[in-house]
């Protein structure tokens, strides 16, 4: 049977998506990347392998999310593509309709406007991690509850509370101030998702021309009293698709799916046996000219495999041929 | 007198060229590099922008050098950087730095008579000519670099030959070593092997004159939008700077005249920097181009204004907009760049089906 394998390894989160060649999901996995991209990736191609049926052959790979390169080179991705793409290609294989994604995730959030089947515009969030997973997870961890029971909680809410959106801080000292208020807990949960709505529409929506049909993903749309923000707040019904939360995944492993057809020359995908290397990465100043770039590399022994961060090419363009010497 | 000079873009060739004409003694320090960002960043007020942070390192790094007279351009008009002359003579004069600071208050023939060795007129024409000519030859070869990048095979190579030129450019001794070095590199530029793939697409690079300009501030996006397979449109030069300042006001500057105008129905008045340029070049060119990229440094009000008009034009252009400070992650503009030429190519392949 052939198979795709997309995978998306984001600030917070790693996510894995298998897909047939019927576009089909055959299996998916959903972890926190804690930050060790590379044991993540290890660990997730372990566990795939686990689960994977008999006869499988793994035809294209490929990855996304933030460390899209890392994990590129060491799973020997055929593909390495960006998050607004990836996602706006797995959401047209769910709501072809779909004119407007929202996406939210641990440390990015987007918007995607989307006309007759393409994408015309989108948005991130710029120089503030306010309006994202990140910013709820930080002050779930104040109030010391898990943030599933921070949902839960959220929704019993009746009269919420007005909490600035603007800036982690500000709320912070807001949600103290109405604590010490007496409010209860579960209007100042819901108007903390209030906030971070509002505070995405403001910045990351900023001039999109918002239209239904909407659709809701990333690991925040988990989080049913978000959903009902958005809801009220667009007064539009809010799509969360089925596996919302590795839709970059699928994303991406639709469109090796794709390239594949027009490439005959087989996948570059390195086995599951990858699992089992132990990398090693480190870092260090270049010295070949004043500009002092901080080389980034990866290597298995004493095998570089690659490196990169300089400003020019001197060390990507021939890893294994060029010695730290040189310097 | 020892000269320090303060970095942007290539601008030190030409710099360098007019000192050796007329005798004087230019410190130029180090390019800029992360230390220089710190330093600036270290000594600066927290919000000002990433130009003044990095224009403070360059002093402090040319001052460390031997440096005792600094040059800074600044008066009424742009925007902030109308004052940034005094806040970075007081940072530096706190910081213990014994110099003479030269701007614009002091007049500009004052300017000229500090910067010139007292030379005699004559000599400072003819030196402030050759300065410009190597400029107007760097923008000639950046400008073949530009398309080079989009559709070379080796992709850095055009790169590779840029930098090289530039050293050539900056040791031509004349003008028949200048006209030597323009041929030859031209010549090396289109003879590159190419990929004739469809044709690349046209980005237009906007915004704040110093990151527009500055690959160190601008985390080299020519670059990286060449790897992405664009050929890169901007209007905007170093060159156009010199010719700006008052010293040769005369001179007529077509484009940027032109993008005012264009930019009239949104914005009829200067709101300091280069905000009505940004808005009138999007006017100006909606249609030649497929997409700009509009760069500002956090916090910059010109562009704050410019960017939101700029959503809202009648001539439709996508734009993306980047926001650089301190901070050196590429990998969130790379991500922004790449999902917004993605973008770009998958419209035109889009149109393309339909046409057919």
């Amino acid at each position: 049977m052939e198979a795709y394998l997309g995978i998306d390894v984001g600030s917070v989160t790693t996510k894995f998506a298998l897909l047939n060649k019927y576009s089909e999901l055959i299996t998916d996995l959903y972890m926190l990347t804690q930050g060790k991209p590379i044991e993540m990736v290890q660990q997730g191609l372990h566990q795939i392998k686990q689960q994977l049926p008999k006869d499988v052959d793994i035809c294209g790979v490929a990855t996304t999310g933030s460390a899209r390169y890392l994990a590129g080179v060491i799973v020997g991705a055929d593909l390495v593509k960006n998050e607004i793409t990836s996602h706006a290609v797995a959401t047209l294989q769910y709501a072809p309709q779909a004119q407007t994604i929202i996406e939210i995730g641990g440390q990015d959030s987007k918007i995607i406007i989307i006309r007759d089947g393409v994408v015309i515009d989108f948005g991130m969030n710029t120089v503030c991690a306010a309006g994202t997973g990140s910013f709820l997870d930080h002050q779930a961890l104040r109030l010391n509850m898990s943030i599933e029971e921070f949902s839960q909680r959220a929704l019993t809410s009746k009269t919420p509370v007005r909490i600035a959106g603007r800036c982690t801080v500000f709320a912070e000292s807001d949600m103290i101030h109405k604590q010490q208020m007496g409010h209860r807990t579960e209007d100042i949960l819901y108007g903390l998702c209030q906030a971070l709505v509002r505070n995405y529409l403001n910045n990351v929506g900023l001039g999109k021309e918002i239209k239904p049909p909407i659709v809701f993903q990333g690991g925040v749309a988990f989080n049913q009293a978000i959903v009902k923000a958005l809801q009220e707040e667009l007064g539009s019904e809010i799509i969360v698709p089925p596996h919302h939360e590795v839709m970059g995944a699928i994303g991406t492993a639709l469109l090796v799916h794709e390239e594949s057809l027009n490439n005959s020359n087989g996948s570059k995908f390195k086995g599951f046996g990858i699992s089992e290397i132990t990398y090693h990465t480190s870092s260090f100043i270049c010295n070949a000219c004043p500009n002092q770039c901080e080389i980034a590399q990866l290597s298995i022994d004493s095998q570089i495999l690659a490196r990169w961060g300089g400003r020019c090419d001197l060390w990507e363009r021939s890893p294994s041929s060029q010695n730290k010497e040189i310097e | 007198m020892r000269l320090g000079l303060t970095h942007m873009g290539s601008i030190d060739v030409a710099v360098r060229a007019m000192a050796r004409e007329l005798g004087v003694d230019l410190v130029i320090p180090p390019p800029t590099t992360q230390r220089t960002l710190s330093l600036g960043v270290k000594y600066s007020p927290e919000t000002v922008c990433l130009p003044f942070k990095l224009q403070l390192g360059n002093m402090i790094e040319a001052l460390e050098l031997g440096a005792d007279t600094l040059v800074m351009p600044g008066g009424p008009g742009p925007c902030r950087f109308g004052y940034y002359h005094k806040v970075h003579e007081l940072i530096l004069r706190e910081l213990g730095y014994k110099f003479h600071m030269v701007t614009q208050d002091h007049g500009i023939l004052y300017i000229v008579k500090c910067v010139t060795n007292g030379a005699s007129t004559r000599k400072v024409i003819t030196a402030f000519r050759f300065g410009i000519a190597k400029l107007n030859t760097l923008e000639e070869v950046e400008r073949m670099v530009h398309k080079m990048r989009a559709v070379e095979w080796d992709k850095g190579e055009a790169t590779r030959i840029y930098r090289e030129s530039i050293k050539a450019i900056d040791n031509a001794a004349d003008y028949g070593a200048l006209r030597q070095a323009k041929q030859e590199y031209l010549h090396k530029l289109m003879s590159l092997p190419t990929i004739t793939s469809p044709a690349p697409l046209k980005i237009g690079v906007t915004g704040e004159f110093f990151i527009v300009i500055d690959p160190f501030a601008n985390m080299d996006i020519e670059i990286e939008l060449g790897k992405l397979w664009v050929e890169v449109r901007r209007p905007t030069s170093a060159g156009e700077w010199v010719k700006l300042n008052p010293f040769i006001h005369a001179l007529k500057l077509q484009e940027k005249d032109k993008a005012h105008r264009a930019a009239m129905p949104y914005l009829s008045r200067h709101v300091g920097g280069d905000g009505l340029q940004s808005v009138g070049e999007k006017v100006l060119h909606a249609r030649d181009w497929d997409g700009i990229v509009h760069l500002e440094p956090f916090g910059c009000v010109p562009e704050i204004m410019a960017r939101n008009i700029m959503l809202s034009t009648k001539e439709g252009c996508p734009v993306l907009n980047i926001i650089y400070d301190e901070h050196t992650g590429k990998a969130g503009v790379i991500s922004r760049l790449e999902a917004f030429i993605d973008m770009l190519h998958r419209k035109k392949k889009r149109q393309v089906e339909i046409c057919v």
